[in-house]
């Protein structure tokens, strides 16, 4: 299956988005390879989720190319089998249990249905499998998302702030768990606000600011020769206050 | 697309909605059949006749509204909590998605048709043999009734589908289309009756033959709903493939 796409990496080209006269995405270019941890990081509103959507198919590009493994996404024939994502939560409904949600996707992604029960043992949700996803707490909800993203064992993996709302416990196991599947051999890009945690996990770091490239390095290099911190080097590039707000 | 065909039965099996809505139709098909029988003062001849069977079995029709519900409930409801972007990960061409609820929302169309059917026959059936006369079975008025009904409900099920592609609201949909069958339609009706006739829902009368001189001939009123229905299939998944999907 994987050796059909050899190029099993995620890259952006000139890639754009404007809504209305809002450009959301500016001519952004970047690449996130094989076996690395690419962290993903902006200040509200920098472009990150609809980046992340365009590599999905979810939103069609302005201009500029979206690609994971070689293609735009619409042009896979079994997606999830080469990227799984997790972005606006499980997107499950409230009234069913995660193991039958995860369930309907297998389905319809014609995936088996016996990879469900490993998976939520993987993100740690085999206790609460059976219970009403509406009764989940934010934690566990992120937990789910994954689950759908690692459903069909991808290459790949899109993750839009996964350790947003887990506890210490959890983030510490999200780092744990990204590097495993880094090791492993997958690309994986990665978005989040928490700055400290990223330079733990991620090989490589993209800057966006209002839609733009600012940095795409590894950490080494983007801190060699100084003696400042990750966070520093952020707000040196951002160019902002610490008190700035939402990029329009 | 059998893999999204059996995903979306098994999420329509798994929603408690589906069945509480089958025992609705069931229900209406039951007191809709037998509260306009009790309330007619027509002598027995008349429920005998070709009208007075129409008339009996016009209750079998009444669930097709739910299932135009139904049917925006299972299209427009993927924006309501996210699922959008499950689903159109799982499956960016996205006219697979909608032609997969198409599907299944005309069988499950025949399905509540069916249930209706057979609730209103049942009904009937004994309220007649209780006024000691028998519904006659063998005349073609019971069975087009009855057929007429599971049609409708047939082609109601995924135009359903295909509004909620063109509003992806859940309750704006449900409530525009439930103003527009109940009062928009049966008001403009009453104004003309031969000029509004041509309405999809009153064409849709026609085709459960509901009894009323003004009704349109079955054949333009296939006419009208089928062309209804091929339009908003067009127009809904050209919507669903070109909007953004954004939470
Ligand atoms: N559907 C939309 N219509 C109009 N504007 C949009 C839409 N989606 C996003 N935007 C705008 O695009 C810009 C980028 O938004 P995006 O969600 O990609 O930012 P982000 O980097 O993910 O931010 P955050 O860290 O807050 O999640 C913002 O200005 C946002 O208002
Ligand atoms: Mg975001």
């Amino acid at each position: 299956m994987r050796s059909q796409h050899d190029d099993l990496s995620i890259r952006c080209v000139d890639l754009t988005k404007q809504f209305g006269d809002h450009t959301a995405v500016d001519r952004l270019t970047f690449s996130a390879s094989a076996g690395t941890v690419t962290g993903f990081v902006g200040g509200n509103g920098a472009g990150k989720t609809t980046t992340m959507r365009m590599l999905l198919g979810l939103i069609s590009p302005t201009s500029g190319r979206a690609l994971v493994a070689g293609r735009p996404y619409v042009e896979h024939d079994e997606p999830r089998r080469v990227v799984g994502a997790s972005i606006d939560g499980p997107g499950a409904h409230p009234a069913r249990s995660a193991i039958e949600h995860l369930r309907i996707i297998a389905t319809a992604a014609g995936l088996p249905r016996h990879g469900v029960e490993p998976v939520l043992d993987k993100v740690g949700l085999t206790a609460s499998a059976g219970r009403k996803v509406g009764t989940f707490s934010m934690g566990m909800l992120q937990r789910l998302a994954l689950a759908g993203a690692l459903l069909a064992d991808p290459p790949i993996l899109i993750l839009d702030e996964p350790v947003n709302g887990l506890d210490p416990a959890g983030i510490l196991w999200m780092r744990g768990l990204l590097s495993e599947l880094a090791g492993e051999g997958r690309a994986i890009l990665v978005s989040s606000h928490l700055l400290a945690e990223l330079a733990e996990v991620a090989d490589r770091i993209v800057v966006i600011h209002e839609g733009r490239l600012l940095a795409d390095d590894t950490l080494t290099n983007l801190l060699a020769g100084r003696s400042s911190s990750f966070e520093e080097l952020y707000f040196e590039l951002v160019g902002g206050g610490r008190a700035e707000g939402v990029s329009a | 697309m059998t893999n999204l065909v059996r995903a979306e039965l098994r999420a329509l099996r798994t929603s408690p909605t589906t069945w509480s809505l089958l025992l609705a139709v069931a229900a209406i098909g039951v007191l809709g059949t037998v509260a306009p029988l009790i309330a007619s003062d027509a002598v027995p001849a008349h429920f005998v006749s070709d009208r007075g069977i129409q008339e009996a079995l016009h209750g079998a029709a009444a669930g097709v509204g739910l299932v135009i519900v139904v049917g925006v409930v299972g299209m427009a409801g993927e924006w309501r909590w996210g699922q959008a972007t499950q689903t159109f990960i799982t499956t960016p061409v996205r006219r697979r998605v909608v032609g997969a609820k198409l599907l299944v929302h005309a069988g499950l169309g025949a399905l509540f048709g069916v249930v209706a059917a057979a609730a209103s026959l049942a009904t009937a059936w004994g309220w007649y043999r209780n006024e000691g006369m028998a519904l006659p079975l063998d005349r073609s008025a019971v069975w087009l009734t009855l057929a007429g009904c599971v049609l409708v409900s047939m082609l109601f099920g995924p135009l359903g589908v295909a509004i909620g592609a063109l509003v992806r609201n859940v309750v704006a949909a449900v409530a525009g289309v439930l103003v527009w069958q109940i009062i928009v339609e049966p008001t403009l009706f009453a104004a003309s009756p031969s000029v509004f006739r041509w309405l999809p829902g009153i064409a849709s009368f026609a085709i459960r033959r509901q009894p009323d001189e003004h009704m349109l001939g079955v054949a333009p009123a296939l006419v009208v709903v089928g062309g209804l229905l091929a339009a908003m299939i067009v127009a809904g998944t050209l919507a669903v493939e070109r909007r953004d999907v954004t939470a």
